[in-house]
């Protein structure tokens, strides 16, 4: 099989061209990272996964603007994320309080009940650290330190200066520090 | 040891995130190394870092991919289906549409009309509240039988809502109907006539605007023809309803009398009685001018106008007659000619010399011969002279030649009268005139032809035979009336008639041959009536000869209204009706025949006119209790009114009672109503052009009048039958003015309905087809992608491109084709009238203080003096008689006239009957004397008086006269003469008189003899010898005026008189010049101007204050329009005017006729561009600093002012023209500044000022920056002595702008000043008088 027809962009071409099974591996390629994305940002799992298929629901329906050879991957984040934005908007959601978090799945499974545990939980206080965050600066982490986009890509998919970017970065930092330091800080943590 | 401002602990966790540029990263990790604490902090980033990293990723659910994937699927498939259903509804509802539009395009292209025709013929104005009738018929044109006994309702709408049923009734056995309408009485104006038929078809209605009317006739009488100034016109006026010609009562006349300028001097309303008859007296001044005025009486919107003649004149003193003994002579014939002389009072005038002067007219008029003679006693004399062997035909007589006879009769009193009488000179010895029954011939029928042979002077020649060859060969005898007629069937074409006339002694008398048309029309017709005059009551016999068995409709039509309709059928080519004339119906009747012929059912009609006599006319008997009266005493007249059998009828009588002798100044016919009224004139024009003929004259004479009346017939041929004709409705004739018919109208309404549907269809499928258009272009995006939308987009798109390109060209190039509109001036058609009101009348006529006879005592009794010389002595319009008939005996005191007088009665019913009498009435006696005085006579003048003495006594008589000293005159010769007179003699002398005072007075000569004596006073006007001075005083009443009046010290005595006039506006006494006011262009520039300007602002007044007579505007546009054409022409090339229109232009002139055409815009057509081009050339002409400068050598230099002062005057005058009007009005910012900069106190010239506050308030017509300017004005304003008057003054030799200095300067600077002052209105400031 040739290589490049493997590419997303070779994909997403053909499904624009009307080929909708070949969207089909499309979804199960960025099924992980769309869904973490969009579970980082919402802070709902549901409400993600809904979203996932909306996002995909409109990579379908604006396949004849999808420009080939244009890269697949930021394109789609670009859906996500303008479904976020429009979820935020309409539904205007509180940020989830850190002690109300639900557990995440750990990292590593091979560890000890309690160390998977503590990692869950660990996990879970810092989704609800991130879920805190404003949009934008949430965005800004949420695509730098999950999806790994370089700041400038960033910059591109939500819509402003690399400055501004880094500006978001750092001011979420800052944010995370405070809202991390229970977790890092024991002793800080409020009497239960 | 790093200090605390060092640390980067706040860096740390942009270090561990790539935040840091490489040189601060660098910074952070060294300190980090080195500071513990910041190490610390660093660590605790990356640990926050590793948190962050070690949140796991969400790993979507196993269902999450498929359920994506469905999601799309579901709704991709959702989609389809909902694309799919619209497509489909889309293309269904297209073919639905199309299915719908399929049905209608056939359903309206064969829309068909009924074949069902309703004809309505009758008259389009109906008199209110009088009986009329209309044709109605219905026919089915698929075969074209008549459809009878279909109910037919006539009803009238108003606009109100109010409507009325006029008729219902059912169509005979012709598919006709002719009900009787009784028109409703209700305002004047326009309603609609329906008519509806409920035919087994359906119902077949037609509607047409008619206009209800009253409609009167008036007669306007004046109790004489002509008048002298100072006396007394009086007028009736009758007014009659139309058509039953009914007193028309409580209506209002308005009787006006306009001087020969058209000025109305009089204006007086009154009522009408209940007999229709109005009356006003309007006395003369003793000063008016002499000429034609007009009398007027106005009832609703009919007038009656009379002209009457004011001039000063002197009465005949008798009465001559000429009589020729022929009517007509023949070249070089003895023609015997008797001069009767008559005094007015009875006597013949015996002893008269005759001269009779005979005037032939060749290249103009020369005296042929002069016979004399001498009269007998009984005042006739014979002259006898040979008519000119040659002489020259005048076309007007038709080739014949004329000779006058003037005949001059001196009596031996040498009192002179002349009487000329004109007689034609004719070779010809009869006349023939040859007439078909119908006009022209009938084809295939046997016509009636009519010949009448009379002499040239149209007395009929009995017993002549004409022979007659050709078309036919017959011979007739003509009749006592010179008539006779013969059968002729004609042929096709024409038919060539032969004629000889022969005497009855056998001598030929004319040889003619004639060519007679013929109608060839296969449904032509002949109508022939028994008679041509009939009187009310009577049976007419119509005959209709013609082929087919198409009925000839009959309609009796007078005043416009169908009177009476009837039917004739034809059978054998020949049908008869009798038709029973109504008692009450007289007048000229116009019989309209017609036939609907034609596949198309279009009328051919035949027209003729019939006169009815009036059954039953008014007899007014009028008796005088003496046969002959003598002066100052009292007659007593018995009038009578009876119908024409003798009954009693109650009436009302106009009596007039005037001086014979005024009847011979001028001639006058009294007595005329009753002709007046039922004659129309205009129908009985062919009748007069043949004789003059009059049917009151020989109501028996029934061959000629058919003869005659032949003359009138008339046919009008239905329309053509063409296409286009037949689309329309029926052509009204001048007999049918409502003309209509029902099938036209479906057809027509068909028609319209068809092409409205298919053009509504067309529509339908237009939308349609832009429904599927867009349907297309909805699926185009539904289907398929959007390369190929855009794809297709750009091919619509330059396909439109492309189209609407094309139809802009096309545009253009009909714009470029287009025909300019151009708009006139409408012009105001009011009249312009001054109204005078008169004075009441004088009082009754002043009576001579004693009424006794001429017999005197012995001395002892002076003769009664005859002073009293009315030319009026009864003027009675309105005396109604009892129930029956009856005026009590009406006592007329008698004036001093010797003459007869001419009792006129006119009399008329409460049903309208009209009748007249006349009766002369004697006033004499056997002996006495008149003074015969000229009109005037004029101071200083030596004249000799006429005194004429009459003896009618048995015996002769020694006269003594003796001639009344009065200090206006003084007598040359002694006072009393003697004359010796025989019995039955007229004598005169003279008294030589030395006219010394002017004025009007009294002269009066007594003659005395034996026994008898008789006193004459006449009055006469002494008019001064001197030069003519007058002097004129004007003003407005607001207060009462004072006038000073300097009366030279040389003036006549006696000749001073002062004239007071009232205008009811200052211009009104301009109108009485007005003819002088507008000019007619000339010369140059100025010259154009000077005469252009006054008309233009004459006209304009005129028509804003609705005072524009049409003749009088009509002049003035003219002149304006040769004007303008003048001006134009004085334009140079590159814009402004000059003198002569050479460059270069000037400014002042260029600014003054920018003004004039600005002006002139408000009354004529100027050239909007001509005004903006000279607007902006002056705009050119400005300095830089808003001021304009006078060229080298201009007149218009601002005169002798300083050059300050001139030049803002220019300036001032330039922007008032260039800005007037809200004109240019962003150019004006530069020009008001410098304006402004001229401080009101600095300017002294009231002339500058005033254009300066002009113009001011031309830019602002607020007045803002005006005000302290005309403030300015008010102060250097200067009164009058009385202080009653304003002016502005410039100093002595100053000159305006305009070259204006002295008086006229004064005048124009007030003018400027006061128009100003105008302009801004009244203001808290006195406001100048205008």
């Amino acid at each position: 099989m040739d290589p490049a027809a493997d590419r997303d962009e070779f994909l997403m071409a053909q499904v624009a061209l009307g080929q909708v099974h070949l969207l089909e591996p499309l979804v199960r390629r960025h099924a992980t990272g769309l869904l973490t994305f969009l579970t980082r940002m919402l802070g709902d799992r549901h409400r993600a996964e809904e979203l996932f298929q909306e996002v995909f629901l409109a990579v379908w329906l604006k396949r004849r603007q999808y420009d080939y050879p244009r890269p697949f991957r930021p394109w789609l984040y670009a859906i996500a994320l303008n479904r976020c934005r429009a979820d935020f908007r309409l539904r205007h959601r509180p940020p989830v309080p850190l002690s109300t978090v639900d557990s995440v799945d750990p990292p590593d499974p091979e560890g000890s009940p309690a160390d998977r545990a503590i990692a869950g939980e660990t996990a879970a206080l810092v989704s609800a650290a991130v879920t805190q965050l404003p949009p934008q600066q949430r965005a800004v982490v949420v695509l730098r330190m999950w999806q790994g986009l370089p700041y400038a890509r960033i910059a591109e998919l939500v819509g402003c200066t690399e400055g501004t970017v880094r500006s978001h970065m750092h001011h979420a930092l800052q944010a995370l520090h405070h809202l991390l330091r229970p977790l890092l800080h024991p002793s800080s943590l409020p009497d239960a | 040891m790093s200090a605390a401002s060092d640390h980067v602990d706040r860096l740390v966790d942009a270090y561990v995130h790539d935040l840091l540029s490489a040189d601060e990263a660098g910074r952070v990790e060294a300190h980090c190394h080195a500071c513990p604490a910041c190490g610390r902090a660093l660590d605790l980033a990356r640990r926050r870092l590793a948190l962050l990293q070690a949140v796991p990723a969400v790993e979507p659910s196993a269902a999450l991919v498929p359920a994506t994937l469905e999601h799309i699927h579901d709704y991709q498939y959702r989609r389809t289906q909902r694309r799919n259903r619209i497509a489909w509804g889309l293309l269904g509802s297209l073919a639905a549409c199309t299915l719908v539009l399929i049905g209608l395009q056939m359903y309206y292209a064969l829309l068909r009309p009924g074949t069902i025709d309703l004809l309505v013929l009758g008259q389009n104005q109906l008199l209110a509240a009088t009986r009329t009738s209309l044709r109605v018929r219905v026919v089915d044109r698929n075969g074209g039988a008549a459809m009878t006994g279909v109910p037919v309702v006539v009803a009238l709408l108003a606009g109100d809502g109010r409507s009325e049923e006029l008729a219902r009734f059912t169509t005979d056995a012709q598919g006709a109907g002719s009900p009787p309408l009784q028109v409703p009485d209700w305002a004047d104006g326009r309603y609609e006539l329906v008519v509806s038929a409920l035919t087994p078809g359906g119902t077949q209605t037609l509607r047409r605007p008619v206009q209800l009317r009253r409609s009167w006739q008036l007669m306007l009488s004046t109790d004489k023809p002509l008048y002298q100034p100072g006396q007394t016109i009086r007028m009736r006026a009758l007014a009659l309803r139309r058509p039953d010609l009914r007193p028309v009562a409580g209506q209002e006349a308005v009787f006006t009398l306009a001087d020969p300028r058209g000025t109305v001097l009089f204006k007086h309303r009154a009522p009408t009685s209940q007999y229709g008859i109005t009356a006003s007296d309007c006395p003369l001044a003793a000063e008016i001018a002499e000429g034609a005025y007009t009398l007027a009486c106005k009832v609703g919107d009919t007038e009656s106008k009379q002209t009457v003649e004011i001039k000063r004149y002197t009465l005949p003193k008798f009465l001559v007659d000429v009589k020729p003994d022929r009517s007509y002579y023949a070249p070089g014939q003895l023609a015997r000619v008797r001069v009767q002389a008559d005094y007015f009072f009875g006597k013949p005038v015996a002893q008269a010399a005759v001269a009779v002067g005979v005037w032939v007219k060749d290249a103009g008029e020369r005296e042929h011969a002069t016979v004399t003679a001498v009269t007998d006693d009984r005042g006739a004399a014979e002259v006898t002279f040979m008519t000119p062997a040659a002489l020259v035909g005048q076309p007007g007589d038709g080739g014949d030649a004329r000779v006058r006879l003037v005949a001059t009769v001196t009596d031996p009193a040498d009192q002179k009268e002349t009487r000329a009488v004109e007689r034609i000179v004719t070779p010809r010895l009869v006349r023939l005139d040859v007439l078909p029954e119908a006009g022209t011939l009938v084809q295939g029928v046997a016509n009636t032809v009519f010949v009448l042979v009379s002499r040239p002077d149209g007395t009929p020649v009995k017993g002549a035979r004409v022979q007659t060859t050709g078309a036919v060969t017959t011979e007739v005898v003509t009749d006592d009336r010179g008539a006779g007629s013969f059968q002729l069937m004609a042929a096709a074409g024409a038919a060539d008639l032969n004629l000889v006339v022969v005497a009855p002694g056998g001598e030929v008398l004319e040889r003619t041959s004639r060519r007679l048309e013929v109608r060839g029309d296969a449904d032509d017709f002949l109508v022939r009536t028994d008679r041509a005059v009939y009187r009310g009551g009577e049976t007419m016999t119509v005959t209709a000869l013609g082929n087919g068995v198409e009925p000839v409709f009959l309609d009796l039509i007078r005043d416009g209204q169908t009177l009476l309709s009837q039917t004739i059928e034809l059978s054998g080519g020949r049908g008869e009706q009798v038709v029973d004339l109504p008692a009450d119906l007289f007048g000229t009747l116009q019989l309209v025949a017609y036939r609907f012929v034609g596949p198309e059912g279009l009328p051919f009609r035949k027209t003729r006119v019939l006169y009815v006599t009036p059954p039953d006319g008014l007899q007014v008997h009028a008796t005088l209790d003496q046969p002959e009266y003598q002066p100052g005493k009292q007659a007593t007249l018995n009038l009578r009114l009876t119908d024409g059998k003798g009954r009693p009828t109650p009436g009302a009588i106009s009596l007039a009672g005037v001086d014979e002798r005024v009847f011979h100044v001028l001639a006058q016919r009294p007595g005329m109503e009753a002709t007046f009224y039922t004659l129309e004139k205009e129908l009985l024009k062919p009748v007069y052009a043949i004789y003059p003929w009059s049917p009151d004259d020989e109501p028996n004479a029934t061959r000629r009048d058919q003869a005659l009346f032949a003359a009138t017939a008339g046919v009008t041929p239905p329309p053509p039958t063409a296409p286009e004709a037949q689309a329309t409705q029926l052509n009204a004739s001048g007999v049918h003015t409502l003309a209509m018919r029902s099938l036209p109208e479906v057809q027509q309404a068909v028609s319209k309905l068809r092409e409205r549907r298919l053009d509504q269809v067309r529509l339908g499928w237009a939308v349609l087809a832009a429904m599927a258009v867009l349907s297309g272009y909805g699926l185009l995006w539904l289907f398929l992608s959007v390369r190929t939308v855009l794809i297709v987009h750009g091919i619509a798109g330059l396909g439109l491109l492309c189209m609407v390109g094309g139809m802009v060209f096309l545009m253009l190039m009909m714009g470029g084709r287009a025909g300019s509109k151009f708009s006139g001036v409408a012009a105001d058609g009011r009249f312009f009238a001054a109204e005078k009101s008169a004075a009441p009348a004088s009082g009754p006529p002043r009576m001579a203080p004693e009424m006794s006879g001429m017999r005197v005592g012995s001395g002892a009794t002076p003769p009664r003096v005859r002073q009293h010389f009315p030319e009026t002595l009864v003027w009675k319009p309105e005396l109604i008689t009892d129930d029956a008939g009856r005026l009590p005996p009406l006592a007329i005191p008698l004036a001093d006239s010797i003459t007869t007088w001419r009792l006129a009665a006119s009399a008329v019913s409460a049903d309208g009957r009209l009748g007249a009498a006349q009766l002369p009435m004697k006033v004499f006696q056997p002996f006495f004397v008149e003074l015969n005085l000229p009109t005037t006579f004029t101071r200083g003048d030596e004249v000799g008086v006429p005194v004429v003495v009459y003896n009618y006594l048995d015996r002769p008589q020694t006269v003594a006269l003796t001639l009344a000293a009065a200090p206006w005159y003084s007598l040359t010769g002694p006072a009393e003469q003697k004359l010796e007179l025989a019995a039955g003699e007229v004598r005169s002398t003279r008294y030589t008189l030395k006219i010394d005072k002017v004025g009007t007075h009294r002269l009066k000569v007594t003659a005395l003899a034996g026994g008898v004596g008789d006193a004459v006073e006449r009055e006469i006007d002494v008019v001064p010898d001197g030069r003519r001075v007058e002097t004129a005083h004007s003003g407005g009443l607001a207060r009462p005026a004072e006038v000073t009046l300097d009366v030279p010290a040389n003036a006549v005595d006696g000749s001073v008189k002062a004239f007071v006039k009232f205008y009811p506006s200052g211009f009104s006494q301009l109108v009485e010049g007005l003819d002088s006011i507008f000019q007619m262009p000339y010369g140059c520039f100025e010259q154009t101007s000077s005469t252009t300007y006054p008309n233009v602002l004459a006209l304009d007044y005129l028509r804003q204050n609705r005072l524009s007579v049409p003749a009088v505007e009509a002049k003035a546009r003219q002149y304006i329009l040769l004007g303008y054409q003048r001006l134009v022409g004085f334009e140079v090339a590159g814009g402004g005017f000059d003198w002569y229109g050479r460059p270069p232009a000037d400014v002042g002139l260029t600014a003054y006729g920018l003004m004039e055409f600005q002006d002139m815009a408000r009354v004529h057509d100027v050239d909007a561009q001509l005004l903006q081009r000279t607007r902006r050339w002056l705009l050119g002409q400005r300095k830089p600093d808003g001021s304009w400068e006078a060229m080298r050598g201009a007149h218009f230099a601002g005169g002798g002012a300083d050059a300050d002062t001139a030049r803002l005057a220019l300036t001032a005058y330039v922007t008032w023209a260039v800005f007037a009007d809200g004109q240019m009005a962003n150019d004006t910012s530069l020009t008001r500044n410098w304006l402004l900069t001229h401080r009101p106190e600095t300017v002294a010239d009231p002339h500058a000022l005033a254009l300066l506050c002009n113009a001011l308030l031309a830019m602002d017509p607020q007045g803002t920056d005006a005000a302290p300017y005309l403030a300015r004005l008010a102060e250097l304003r200067q009164t009058t002595d009385d202080g009653r008057q304003a002016f502005w003054a410039r100093p002595a030799g100053a000159r305006t702008l305009f070259y204006a200095g002295g008086v006229s300067g004064q005048v124009e600077t007030t003018a400027l000043a006061a128009g100003a002052a105008a302009r801004q209105g009244p203001s808290a400031g006195e406001r100048p008088p205008r």
